[in-house]
């Protein structure tokens, strides 16, 4: 994981997840072999024991440098030259180095029993070299498939953990950040308030620091509609003291609904859109409405303000896609926002299932 | 002193550069406006040295109101809370522009610009002509997709028919302006811009070689290898025009 460019990270040299499967393997083939021995009924199990104990040592010895070769090209090489280097070298050359160490280790242990001519026992070792060969093959197989499988299982884990902090980092830029022509306005609103009406600044100030909280809360992506009715309460009274009478607001709510899950600053977003395009950009300004419902297991907010469609909608449609695309990924493809005008007043409706808050989705 | 008119949809934001501008005893401001419409007619009326001019208001953004003014264009010091494509379009035309809120220090920069390029128009351009046309030093606001401009007369090298549009080109660019040529030559000094035929107006200062050419007509290039042909009518009032 840490080590992402060799193929075989170091820690994997004194692997635990090594070790033990192939000493064991060995050890079980040993076990395995003189138990075989004993059944066929060998007169001679001592000198069976002494060569099966060789014979295990050396096979563990031989795919322990089978697996040093694999390692050490493991850093330059790509996985399929390493594979090839293993098979074509790595086996068949460690397998007549323990075919030749068998054959001595043999020969010191029991040397009465190597007594025949020269000729059968270059023969001997002929056939050792070949059966050392195979089981060394099978071997490199399973390790080679095995380091393989763990690879792409890093991969995986890797690829679906990027995935993750990618949509959750898709997901905070999504989601409403302060816009910084409602901050700055803010701000300079402030500094006149300062000495027209100092009190009103400190409220002001008060409002300004409840909803930028509210908007670097970002690890909480779903939040009750209490909570984010009262930022954009905080909200609409600070556009309240930079628009004066030109925004007026009206709430309705719906205390059953307020325990109701909605996702963090969606509606500020409509609501900030409802003020742009409604009161902004009429010199009269108007009316934003703010209503909420609990209806047959789903909740319905509307925002309202007045105004055309057609006329505003450059620049809005993006924000509304990303407001869209933020809401099913958030409540799935059940959760609705629309935008529509009727007497020259446009409405957002979100109507979204009613999920309460069980405090197990809220911590994310 | 500088008479000046605010112009900013929040009462606030103006109270906030009213109390700014106290410090300035050379600053006097003459009025207020909260929308475009209301901006136009005190313009027109008090006929100001300079205005503080927000982007985004109800109805019509801040450019609008350059478009739409008639005569020559006040000192514009635009005021801005926060607005990409305006902040992209000053800095890309030097055009003076102030963030809200209003940093004093950078206000008197930016007063200071304004008072120098007012002294210098003064000089090129006697005040109080009697014919009300625009010098050469005067300037138009014109505006080309996210580019704008405020221009000055004299860099304007020729202005075309375009149906009820004009194409102005001046050092490469040739913005549209939503204006007939014909009321555009009302406005522009004759000794300065001449008709050349039917769809061109050029600046005699931006002639850069004269081309005698078939039976009594001429051929003008002006700055920036444009070419214009002068009928033999037109070319016989041209060289009265310069033997002047």
């Amino acid at each position: 994981m840490k080590d992402r460019k060799s193929i075989i990270p170091s820690s994997f040299n004194f692997n635990m997840a090594y070790i033990l499967p192939s000493a064991g393997g060995w050890l079980c083939f040993g076990l395995v072999l003189t138990t075989l021995n004993f059944l066929v009924g060998r007169r001679d199990m001592v000198a069976e024991l002494y060569g099966n104990i060789i014979l295990t040592f050396c096979c563990l010895l031989g795919t322990h440098l089978i697996r040093m070769l694999i390692i050490s090209s493991g850093r330059r090489a790509s996985w399929r030259t390493i594979s090839i280097r293993a098979f074509l070298v790595g086996v068949p050359l460690f397998a007549l180095l323990m075919a030749v160490l068998i054959t001595e280790l043999n020969a010191i242990a029991m040397p009465e029993r190597f007594v025949n001519s020269k000729h059968s026992l270059a023969s001997g070792l002929l056939g050792l070299w070949f059966f050392m060969t195979i089981l060394f093959g099978g071997w490199t197989g399973v390790y080679v498939s095995a380091i393989a499988m763990q690879k792409s299982n890093r991969a995986e884990v890797e690829r679906l953990s990027l995935e993750t902090a990618l949509r959750e980092a898709e997901l905070r830029a999504l989601k409403a950040q302060i816009n910084p022509h409602f901050l700055f306005n803010s701000l300079n609103t402030i500094r006149a308030l300062i000495n027209e009406h100092p009190d009103r600044a400190q409220e002001a100030v008060l409002h300004l620091s409840l909803i930028l909280r509210a908007a670097l809360q970002s690890d909480r992506q779903l939040r009750p509609l209490r909570e984010e009715l009262d930022t954009t309460t905080h909200y609409l009274k600070l556009e309240h003291m930079r628009f004066e009478a030109r925004l007026k607001v009206r709430i309705e709510a719906d205390p059953a609904s307020m325990d109701c899950l909605v996702p963090a600053m969606l509606m500020q977003t409509l609501v900030e859109n409802a003020v742009k395009h409604g009161i902004g950009r009429t010199v009269n300004g108007g009316e934003i409405f703010i209503k909420s419902t609990l209806r047959e297991g789903r909740c319905i907010i509307t925002i309202s303000n007045p105004g055309t469609l057609g006329v505003a909608s450059e620049g809005t449609g993006l924000g509304l896609k990303n407001a869209r695309m933020r809401l099913h990924r958030l409540l799935g493809e059940d959760a609705r926002l629309i935008l529509c005008e009727h007497n020259s007043t446009v409405t957002a409706e979100l109507d979204i299932p009613a999920g309460k808050d069980d405090r197990n989705h809220t911590s994310r | 002193m500088i008479g000046t008119i605010l112009v900013d949809d929040e009462r606030l934001a103006r109270v906030e550069l009213r109390r700014l501008l106290e410090t300035y005893p050379d600053v006097r401001i003459l009025a207020e406006a909260s929308h475009v419409e209301e901006a136009a007619a005190l313009i027109q009326e008090h006929k100001p040295d300079l205005v503080f001019l927000d982007i985004q208001m109800p109805g019509a953004t801040g450019f609008d109101l350059l478009e739409r003014l008639e005569g020559a264009l006040p000192e514009v010091i635009f005021v801005t809370a926060y607005d990409e494509h305006a902040l992209r379009a000053f800095e890309f035309n030097a055009l003076d522009y102030l963030l809200k809120p209003v940093d004093p220090a950078r206000l008197t920069e930016a007063l200071t610009r304004a008072r120098s390029r007012a002294a210098t128009q003064a000089v090129a351009a006697p005040t109080d002509q009697p014919t009300h046309k625009l010098g050469n030093s005067d300037r138009v606001f014109v505006r080309d997709g996210e580019r704008c401009w405020l221009l000055p007369v004299g860099d304007i090298v020729m202005i075309e028919s375009e149906g009820n549009y004009s194409v102005v080109k001046f050092a490469g660019n040739s913005p549209m302006l939503p204006r007939s040529l014909s009321s555009l030559e009302e406005r522009l000094d004759p000794s300065v811009f001449f008709r050349a035929n039917r769809s061109q107006l050029i600046n005699l200062q931006k002639v850069r070689d004269v081309d005698l050419w078939f039976s009594g007509s001429l051929r003008v290039k002006l700055e920036g290898d444009i070419v214009v042909e002068l009928s033999r009518r037109q070319a016989a009032a041209f060289r009265e025009r310069l033997s002047l």
